[in-house]
């Protein structure tokens, strides 16, 4: 028990009680209940010990029994109120006042607090000596707190550097997104198998770190289920591919030039002006409506190109504008060989022949229950990756959106490493779409998760839209730019799978840690 | 004894005291020094050892630590004048030595006024007094030995700040201690400041050398060491007699410890052992300014927050309490 002796700054000092022999870890949780029946929840944000006696050293000096009962310390607090309830009748907020008990809060009371019922669990974390752990009530019960499903499609971001945890909680957050909300998931696998694996149950050889886990999974009752379908698409290639992922899941997927949006031809582009980039998708819309031959392949297109980006034709190219406009553009011949250049590095992504390849389309995703990953994991791939993110997003957009298709299917984009799609400017502007869609996410449920090392590798624009943000062990520069100073928690002492959250929905949760999810994770 | 602190009575008493005497006190304390003077009427004096000879003390004699519990006990006061008479807060805590410290805390708040219309009253709170230092020396002494009665539990050694026999209280005391002793309980006092010159008068070449008997030990002892043990009687009241000795357990200023002779005849065995663990709470206490056993200076601490809990100035300032004239001209 600790009991409140006075505030300090806007915080509320608490000292404990003979009873407490230990520190009261930074983000536990306290409640006061005050003489009207008002709950006052705390949250700690230092936490220090204070000698009641300051004994003499001579008796360690003397070699003296040293006197055990000068030995006994205080625990001082300082927390900050962050809910009270119920309200009072006459609209005002109680005291908390001198002499007031307090107690850890429980579980029935964070759930009192935080009434999400519908939302994915997470542990509340607490913090001493650059050490974390999970909060637990006085009989040692981990408390958790669910984050509502609802801000999901508002757009999470997810920060973090490798090994801090993020991938874990991007595995996570899918396994959730696809139990409960039934949805379909489409992930971009940028390196290794990271999401390679989601269909394997997740298997931890560290015995201590296992019995840790299975605690966590008990408190929240998170139970095994892999009955969703699972596909990995992978950019047709002939190297074989790597080992730990079930090869039945494997589709090779290809682009078909007759399918292609043209402005998802951006994403290829590298290294062009700005001008150029603007260029190139009604170049290819002109190309596609008056040129090409009924099969219209992309070598064909890099063909009529070529043939057009000569002397002879002035770099002269016809376009046709998105409103059905005819014209024509002259480009620079440096300009020509730069989009030939990348058109060339692209080629092999389209129109592949092969028997095992499958066009990748909207339908291939949107199915209930349904997580397909896209590898991009191996070298050049991102560039593809650029071009289908692009197609793939813009007709989900459009089939929700504006043809009203899968009125009632969740969605949710899973983009881990996204500042290597915001490298060039070009690619930048490929992913326009996903802009598009993050903002129109909750009406149509579409759901859109980023994550990159270092946030700000994201464009402004698009941090700035997110609702949820989640920082794991980041550099230390991060936490004053996205105003998470408050939670007293460094990001840069965070061990794996803690985080600091920053939620609309719930504001009062900061410092939390994921748990494991029960499929996906191999160590 | 669970850690209690009693301050219940501390409003009934301001409201009776507001409302019977004076509503204008000063709101700063005024400085007031406690002292229990001493004075020895027809002393006859005894050394029970050689008083020539060394007798060292061993701090790693603390057996008697797990044989007994152990109490302590001191008080802090404040006082608060008035044109009626002086507002007096008696802080008394007396401490266990368990596992951690357990106290029980006292405080009470006492009306002192020469207004003779209180002479025959029987307010507790509302006391009449000629003398105004002697009346609260004696409130203290009640105070001390009813504080020091109800709390500790047979078989204890009891450490209590001040001294036994020597003064008005003294009959007070030595009453307490009779009721302790039958308790199978060890009174011990010990005695920081006096001008005592019971050992001194006693031989014409001390008394030509030192001013007091402080003097003297500050002198005779080494560290680490204790004074051989004398007696006191005093020759018309034999039950006012007590045996003492000077111990100096750190570097720095010595300290009387005395008992009531029948103490020291009931306990004789165990004497050496208590003087050793007397040193051991010197050390553990470790202020050679202050010396202090390590218990009695606990028992201060939570003495004085116990005053200090109460935030007096606030409260006086609550309970309907002006500031006096002077306060208001002067601040």
């Amino acid at each position: 028990m600790w009991i409140v002796t006075g505030s300090e700054k806007g915080r509320i000092r608490l000292v404990s009680s003979k009873d407490v022999d230990a520190l009261l870890p930074i983000g536990s949780y306290l409640t006061v209940v005050d003489d009207i029946n008002v709950k006052h929840i705390l949250i700690v944000e230092e936490s220090y010990q204070m000698s009641l006696f300051e004994p003499s050293p001579l008796i360690v000096d003397t070699g003296l029994p040293l006197f055990s009962q000068d030995q006994e310390c205080k625990n001082i607090l300082l927390a900050r109120e962050i809910k009270q309830f119920p309200l009072r009748p006459d609209g005002m907020f109680s005291y908390i006042k001198p002499n007031e008990k307090a107690q850890r809060t429980t579980q029935e009371e964070i759930n009192e607090i935080f009434r999400s019922k519908e939302g994915y669990p997470v542990f509340l974390a607490t913090n001493y000596l650059r050490q974390n752990s999970l909060l637990r009530d006085d009989v040692g019960k981990l408390i958790s707190v669910k984050i509502p499903f609802d801000s999901l499609y508002l757009q999470t971001m997810i920060c973090g550097q490798t090994g801090s945890g993020k991938t874990v909680a991007m595995k996570y957050l899918i396994e959730r997104f696809l139990q409960h909300e039934k949805g379909a998931v489409l992930a971009i696998n940028v390196k290794s198998i990271d999401l390679l694996t989601m269909d394997q149950h997740t298997s931890i050889t560290d015995e201590n770190l296992k019995l840790k886990i299975e605690e966590e999974w008990d408190t929240i009752g998170l139970i095994q289920d892999n009955d969703n379908e699972y596909s990995i698409y992978i950019p047709y290639q002939k190297q074989k591919y790597k080992e730990g992922v079930n090869q039945d899941k494997i589709f090779y997927i290809t682009l078909r030039t007759s399918d292609l949006e043209p402005n998802s031809l951006l994403g290829v582009l590298q290294n062009v002006t700005d001008r150029a980039a603007e260029a190139l998708p009604n170049i290819f819309r002109y190309w596609k409506e008056h040129v090409s031959e009924p099969t219209k392949r992309f070598r064909n297109f890099i063909t009529w190109f070529r043939e057009r980006a000569t002397k002879e034709n002035n770099y002269v190219f016809p376009t046709l504008s998105q409103v059905d406009e005819e014209s024509e553009l002259y480009m620079h011949p440096g300009t020509c060989r730069a989009i030939l250049r990348s058109l060339e590095s692209a080629s092999t992504f389209f129109d592949s022949p092969s028997d095992e390849c499958v066009a990748i389309r909207e339908n291939n995703i949107m199915i209930p229950g349904k997580l397909s990953v896209i590898d991009l994991s191996s070298k050049d791939t991102v560039v593809f990756g650029a071009v289908l993110l692009r197609h793939l997003l813009s007709k989900i957009y459009e089939s929700k959106a504006v043809e009203g298709q899968y009125p009632e299917l969740p969605i949710l984009i899973v983009i881990d490493e996204v500042h290597q799609f915001y490298r060039s400017t070009a690619s930048a502007l490929a992913l326009e779409e996903l802009n598009a869609i993050a903002r129109m996410g909750r009406s149509e449920k579409i759901g859109v998760i980023f994550a990159s090392q270092n946030p700000d590798d994201l464009p402004r624009g698009l941090t700035a839209i997110v609702n949820t943000r989640i920082f794991f062990r980041s550099l230390g520069n991060v936490s004053s730019k996205y105003d998470i100073k408050a939670s007293s928690v460094e990001l840069t002492s965070l061990d794996a799978g803690y985080a600091i959250v920053s939620n609309v929905s719930v504001p009062q949760i900061r410092f939390v840690k994921f748990p494991m999810p029960r499929m996906g994770v191999i160590s | 004894m669970y850690s209690n602190v009693d301050i219940s009575k501390v409003k009934i008493r301001l409201n009776n005291i507001n409302k019977k005497v004076t509503k204008n006190v000063s709101f700063t304390p005024s400085d007031i020094t406690i002292m229990m003077q001493e004075f020895y009427l027809s002393p006859t004096m005894s050394c029970l050892e050689d008083i020539n000879s060394k007798y060292d003390l061993y701090p790693d004699d603390i057996q008697l630590l797990s044989d007994w519990d152990i109490f302590a006990y001191d008080e802090s006061v404040r006082n608060f004048r008035s044109l009626e008479g002086d507002l007096f807060f008696c802080s008394s805590s007396t401490i266990k030595i368990e596992k951690k410290y357990l106290f029980n805390l006292t405080v009470l708040p006492f009306f002192f006024t020469s207004m003779k219309k209180f002479q025959s009253s029987n307010d507790e709170s509302i006391l009449y007094a000629d003398n105004l230092s002697e009346a609260r020396n004696l409130t203290m002494i009640i105070n001390k030995t009813n504080s020091i009665l109800e709390t500790v539990t047979p078989h204890s050694i009891i450490l209590i700040d001040g001294p036994l026999v020597g003064g008005n209280a003294s009959t007070y005391m030595v009453k307490m201690d009779v009721a302790l002793r039958n308790r199978d309980c060890i009174p011990l006092y010990l005695v920081k400041n006096s001008d005592s010159r019971l050992i001194i008068d006693n031989d014409p070449n001390l008394s030509k050398e030192f001013n007091n008997d402080f003097h003297w030990a500050v002198h005779k002892l080494k560290t680490c060491s204790r004074s051989s043990f004398f007696k006191y009687t005093d020759m018309y009241s034999k039950e006012k007699s007590k045996v003492f000795s000077y111990l100096k357990a750190l570097p720095g200023f010595p300290e009387r410890v005395e008992m009531h002779t029948d103490t020291y005849t009931k306990y004789k065995k165990i004497i050496p052992s208590l003087m050793n663990l007397l040193a051991y709470f010197f050390i553990v206490q470790g202020d050679y300014s202050n010396p202090q056993v390590r218990p009695i200076a606990i028992a201060e601490k939570y003495a004085r927050e116990g005053l200090r809990i109460l935030n007096i100035p606030v409260l006086l300032g609550k309970l309907g309490f002006h500031p006096t004239i002077n306060q208001v001209r002067f601040g």
